[in-house]
């Protein structure tokens, strides 16, 4: 008897056990009816703002297409949002100067996937860094890979919507991408939407490659990082070159990390206003400083252009872009650069094409193509060989002409005449300054930068 | 037997994965092995003997032992690269080779025109330095 009870007993809790409710009720709330009021927590704390959001995202340094991961540089994008109630979301960016002033506006949406994640569902300005077409994002990793960016975004601050502030954290979904959105004030909002991302755009209002910051305890250099979107800061005390990402916000431009220079610590430049060929900002907000365009690097390293030559012999440099020119990147569309039946993979300088005697070499300075059948160099014996020598510290191309009489489309020609004469438009002297090779910050990437006015600027690797 | 065959998909696939790695050529690998195509199959009687009309029996031939005359080239100023001297004293030797071999094709008047081109030692601008020196 005892032993049925406790068969009945057991049978009896295996049953409850096994009983499966369909939904669990909290508060007298299901599942579903919990999520889409999370969701609808979410989107009216972005909408409700006020005056919008300014999101800040920071690449994680790696790029993934297909599931191949590649090293990107550290990248930092800012925008200024407005979200609506009708998953409409207005923007500017600092992703370019046109996107800088102009309000584009998409629509975006709130949907619990893993995490309660923001998409931005149509093209927007959030998608211009994540295009896998080069010549949109102007990324330096070639077709397929943008920045390492992302327009997905899950919420990443671990607690519940409506416990969310003023600060939001996301995290991108495919690519780690950090992002962090802020309340803008009034006084933001007032300037973003009268005169944009103003620090990006006085910042480079100024078109030389070299811009000196005079001001703080020393004067110092600031270029280009890799891809534009960080900067390379010498001092001619610490030769050693900083690499340092930035944001762009209304009216400074601020550093992701303090930079030192001979003891003086500086996190931004800030109160930037342009004056007409230089600009004055405030060091840390305080300092008052000038920002300058030069024509030569503040401590140039000594050789380099020599050892980018010789380096070319067994492992020809590549660039994918073409030149950069007055504030343009690939002013001639050198991406698209078309040869019946091939495809553009790279702008080649390869030295040691042949030798002409004396010492002297014949180098490839010319489109490489895939795709075609008896010649990867289409334009090579028409434009395409360059006679190289190294003169002052930089690097000067005579341009020759091989007589192949294959006709170089005018974005060719145009940098091939940059090429000739290291300036980006005339008036040409009676023989070219060259071009200053200028180590990036991965070491192993060089910019070949116009010696005659520091306007142009082509960057070269071993991919 | 799972075990077995657990590990021997892994093996496999970690296989392809290094011989589809091995065959993926780098750009930069690419680049290099598209000069050599280009250099293989350049008309060079448009580039170097433009002033000569060299017909079209002759053009093949002519190509082919520029290209060679090229190739040797190459090949002598890598050994010599950093030695111009060295360049310099061992040329004149292929340069010799090359003229024999192009005399065999051209006639007597092709040949008497293209030596008249070679140009000045000290002109940089000039692409027929290629051949001459």
């Amino acid at each position: 008897m005892k032993k049925i009870l406790i068969y009945l007993l057991c049978i009896s809790a295996v049953f409850s056990g096994c009983d499966r409710k369909s939904d669990l009720n909290i508060d007298g709330k299901s599942t579903d009816q919990r999520l889409s009021e999370a969701l609808a927590t979410y989107q009216n704390k972005l909408a409700d703002a006020p005056y919008g959001w300014i999101l800040t995202e920071t690449t994680a340094g790696s790029a993934m297409n297909g599931g191949v991961s590649v090293t990107a540089p550290r990248a930092v994008f800012s925008y200024y949002m407005k979200f609506d109630k009708n998953f409409k979301v207005s923007m500017i960016s600092d992703f370019s100067p046109p996107t800088s002033t102009v309000f584009n506006t998409s629509s975006y949406s709130i949907k619990a996937t893993q995490r309660p994640t923001l998409v931005f569902d149509t093209y927007s300005y959030v998608h211009l860094p994540c295009d896998p077409d080069p010549s949109v994002s102007n990324s330096p990793l070639g077709g397929g890979f943008g920045w390492g960016t992302d327009f997905e975004f899950a919420f990443a601050d671990n607690i519940a919507a409506a416990e969310l502030g003023d600060t939001i954290h996301l995290s991108g979904n495919l690519n780690n991408a950090k992002a962090i959105l802020v309340k803008a004030t009034q006084e933001e909002q007032t300037i973003f939407t009268t005169t944009g991302f103003g620090a990006y755009n006085t910042f480079n209002k100024i078109l030389t490659y070299f811009k000196r910051v005079t001001g703080g305890v020393e004067t110092f250099e600031m270029t280009p990082g890799i891809g534009g979107r960080s900067v390379n800061i010498k001092s001619p005390s610490n030769r050693q070159l900083v690499n340092v990402a930035c944001q762009f916000t209304a009216r400074s431009i601020r550093f992701e990390t303090p930079v030192t220079i001979a003891g003086q610590s500086i996190s931004s430049l800030d109160d930037l206003v342009w004056n007409g060929g230089t600009i004055s900002a405030k060091i840390n907000g305080t300092a008052a400083a000038t920002i300058t365009p030069a024509l030569a690097p503040i401590a140039p390293e000594p050789g380099i252009a020599q050892a980018f030559y010789n380096e070319g012999f067994d492992n020809p440099w590549l660039a994918f872009p073409g030149f950069h020119v007055n504030g343009v990147d690939d002013a001639y569309n050198i991406l698209k650069l078309p040869y019946p039946g091939g495809n553009y993979l790279a702008f080649v300088f390869y030295p040691g094409l042949v030798n002409g005697g004396g010492g002297r070499f014949f180098d490839v300075l010319s489109p490489f193509f895939t795709g075609l059948t008896d010649t990867g160099y289409p334009y090579l014996f028409s434009g395409g060989v360059a006679f190289t020598r190294v003169a002052s510290g930089r690097l000067v191309f005579v341009m020759l002409d091989g007589g192949d009489g294959v006709v170089n489309p005018p974005g060719l020609l145009a940098t091939n005449t940059i090429f000739d004469t290291g300036k980006v438009a005339p008036p040409y002297g009676s023989s070219s300054q060259g071009f200053y090779i200028v180590r990036k910050e991965n070491g192993v990437s060089y910019d070949m930068v116009t010696a005659g006015d520091a306007l142009g600027w082509m960057t070269w690797a071993h991919p | 037997m799972k075990k077995i065959c657990l590990v021997a998909v892994i093996t496999l696939l970690g296989a392809y994965s290094v011989y589809a790695q091995q065959n993926t050529s780098s750009k930069t690998e690419q680049a290099k092995a598209g000069l050599k195509n280009t250099m293989a199959h350049a008309d060079y009687t448009r580039i170097f003997l433009k002033k000569i009309p060299v017909t079209d029996a002759q053009k093949p031939q002519v190509n082919k032992i520029i290209a060679d005359y090229l190739d040797a080239k190459r090949t002598l100023s890598l050994a010599t690269r950093k030695n111009p001297a060295a360049y310099d004293q061992q040329q004149p030797a292929l340069f010799n080779t090359f003229k024999t071999n192009l005399g065999a094709v051209l006639t007597p008047a092709q040949m008497s025109t293209f030596l008249a081109s070679k140009p000045a030692p000290d002109d940089d601008k000039n692409f027929l330095n290629a051949l001459f020196y």
